[in-house]
């Protein structure tokens, strides 16, 4: 019997029914497996990964990430190389062995704060391509019906959401902390020391990202335009940045300069180090301030969702 | 029933978008009307746990929309009438994401995908970005990722807006197929009269808020209003008769019999075709059909709204 040629229709409609015909008639039942609606958020980020790389300021950020890699790497080497140098060519013997455990310490707090400061501006600039206009373009596009005639609950969507605002981020960070950590115990450091920086700084790492993509979607959820949201959310960052920074100075109190976007996260990790100037009750003011930037920025965030028309009551 | 709905409100502040709707959805294609602002979207949203209504109760597929959204929404298919996709994604891509939502795993969502895609028409161009598409392109898209998860009951918002007669019906094809072959109940949410008449076989009509019909579409149609379509064999000069005799009973016909010897004649009694036999036996015309005329849909619709 000959099959019927797939150019041709393979079935016409009495003259009853309407008059078009199905060209394919390989769509059928599915009676596979389904699995469990807790892992939209996953599938959210994941296909949101994939369409953010044909971003070309994503990928422009991303390389700007491994150029900022390398060159940092270069410069964290030459640095540690040196104390090690000086210590097993003998000089200075008195206190030698001193001056290197300093080195040593010293250069795993080194990890932590080069692993953020290398990354900063990729991080900052992936945030922004990712983050700060992806609830905008998803309210453009009609995508949240889309989301939510799915079993996609608001929560689930916004865990998605973040994930994907700091997915790429998250990816050149952690490259960055582990070549940084590598290079330390390659140069100085014990396994120990170098485990501890490892996961110090992924603890920075992850502070970091989370406020910035919070921050992100917070802004990204108050409008329909991706570049406005990109603009407040590039001012929220550099305009919260020098404003903290003036009225810190102008009023001559440091822990007015950890309030910022940026410079909590900073303070959080001197803390971590052992190297913050603050002391007593404001010694608390850079980790609050964190919490608050992305505590606050979800709240925003989940309070517009549960506002959009089609999720409504 | 696919659907029941009993007692439903919702109202916004200081509009009441449903009042104590009370509906049966069958299994098959089921047709909601209604001009704008009717309701009708509210419907669909409340019964697809989008929207809490203020009072009432749904069921869908034996679930409970408020309870379990999540549950119906992953048994069920909508395409909206407005814009529903994802920037930068191709439309394997979003049928594909739509259907690892609805819970199937990757590998048979994407298989899925390019099957759905292929049903509703879209070949090659189903790489593209769904950005490009024209509006007929997107309305298949739509279709296609609604229908991609094997939904048991499909809700279809305006599905033929925007196409050209050729697409429009393939579109009605396709509508048609998913209950005949696919078995999947659809309910279509549509302003095309026509549409409905081709496609459904149950009407719910909305009309600020209210149900004002829910039933078969036969039942609809066949409501008429009290007149007789009759064909006669055609003696033009037994006619004037025949128009004699039907006024002499009584009966009003309408409009002026044409050339095949039809006539519209309203009885005195909308129940008894009685005095039509009566004047036909007078006349000695020879009656070949004789049955309640019945309304086309638009007729129908809007003297249920008035």
């Amino acid at each position: 019997m000959a099959l019927p040629s797939p150019d041709r229709p393979t079935t016409t409609a009495d003259p009853k029914s309407p008059a078009g015909v199905v060209h394919s008639l390989a769509y059928t039942r599915y009676a596979g497996a389904r699995r469990s609606p807790a892992f939209a958020p996953l599938v959210i980020a994941r296909y949101a990964l994939m369409a953010q790389l044909r971003q070309r300021g994503v990928k422009v950020a991303l390389l700007l990430g491994l150029v900022s890699l390398a060159v940092c790497a270069a410069i964290l080497g030459a640095k540690w190389s040196l104390p090690t140098m000086a210590a097993s060519a003998g000089f200075g013997e008195l206190g030698g062995a001193g001056q290197l455990a300093r080195a040593v310490r010293d250069g795993e707090a080194d990890v932590l704060v080069w692993a953020l400061r290398a990354q900063i501006l990729p991080t900052f600039l992936l945030t922004l391509w990712c983050g700060a206009g992806a609830v905008s373009a998803d309210l453009m596009a009609g995508a949240f019906q889309f989301h939510f005639s799915r079993p996609v609950s608001p929560g689930g969507y916004l865990a998605g959401r973040v994930v994907s605002a700091s997915g790429w981020a998250l990816c050149l960070s952690a490259v960055t902390l582990l070549v940084f950590s590598v290079e330390r115990l390659a140069f100085q450091s014990t396994p120990l020391g170098a485990a501890r920086a490892l996961g110090l700084g992924a603890v920075a790492v992850l502070l970091e990202l989370s406020s910035l993509a919070a921050v992100a979607l917070g802004v990204s959820s108050l409008t329909r335009r991706k570049g406005l949201a990109q603009a407040m959310f590039a001012a929220i960052a550099f305009a919260g940045w020098v404003l903290c920074h003036s009225l810190g100075a102008l009023l001559g109190k440091e822990w007015v300069k950890s309030l910022d976007l940026i410079s909590c996260v900073d303070g959080v990790v001197a803390q971590l180090n052992h190297q913050s100037t603050l002391h007593g009750g404001a010694a608390f003011v850079p980790a609050l301030a964190w919490l608050g930037w992305t505590a606050g920025a979800l709240a925003l965030a989940a309070w517009q969702l549960s506002r959009a028309e089609v999720n409504r009551g | 029933m696919k659907l029941r709905v009993r007692s439903l409100s919702r109202r916004y502040e200081g509009v009441t978008a449903l009042d104590d709707v009370t509906v049966s959805i069958p299994e098959g294609r089921t047709a909601l009307l209604g001009p704008n602002g009717a309701g009708k979207s509210t419907l669909l949203k409340c019964v697809l746990g989008l929207v809490r209504p203020t009072s009432g109760d749904i069921e869908v597929l034996g679930l409970d929309p408020r309870r379990d959204p999540l549950g119906v929404r992953a048994r069920i298919g909508y395409m909206p009438e407005d814009d529903a996709h994802l920037p930068d994604l191709t439309a394997v891509e979003l049928c594909a994401y739509g259907a690892e939502l609805a819970g199937l795993p990757p590998r048979e969502a994407i298989d899925r995908a390019h099957a759905a895609l292929f049903y509703v028409g879209l070949d090659d161009k189903r790489y593209m970005p769904v950005q490009g598409y024209s509006t007929g392109l997107r309305q298949r898209t739509k279709l296609a990722a609604a229908i991609v998860h094997d939904p048991e009951l499909l809700f279809l918002d305006e599905p033929t807006n925007g196409l050209d007669p050729a697409s429009r019906e393939e579109m009605l094809a396709l509508i048609a197929d998913l209950r005949e072959r696919r078995g999947c109940s659809v309910v279509l949410s549509t302003h095309l009269l026509a549409d409905v008449e081709r496609v459904c076989d149950h009407v719910v009509v909305l009309a600020a808020g209210k149900v004002v019909a829910d039933a078969p579409l036969d039942e609809v149609l066949g409501r008429g209003d009290g007149r007789y379509l009759v064909r006669v064999k055609p003696v033009a000069e037994r006619f004037a008769a025949f128009e004699q005799a039907l006024r002499d009973l009584g009966c009003a016909s309408e409009p002026s019999p044409d050339a095949r010897g039809e006539w519209i004649i309203r009885p005195a009694s909308p129940d008894d075709p009685g005095p039509i036999w009566e004047a036909a036996l007078r006349a000695d015309v020879q009656v070949r059909h004789l049955a309640p005329r019945k309304a086309s849909l638009d007729e129908a619709f809007l003297r249920m709204l008035a």
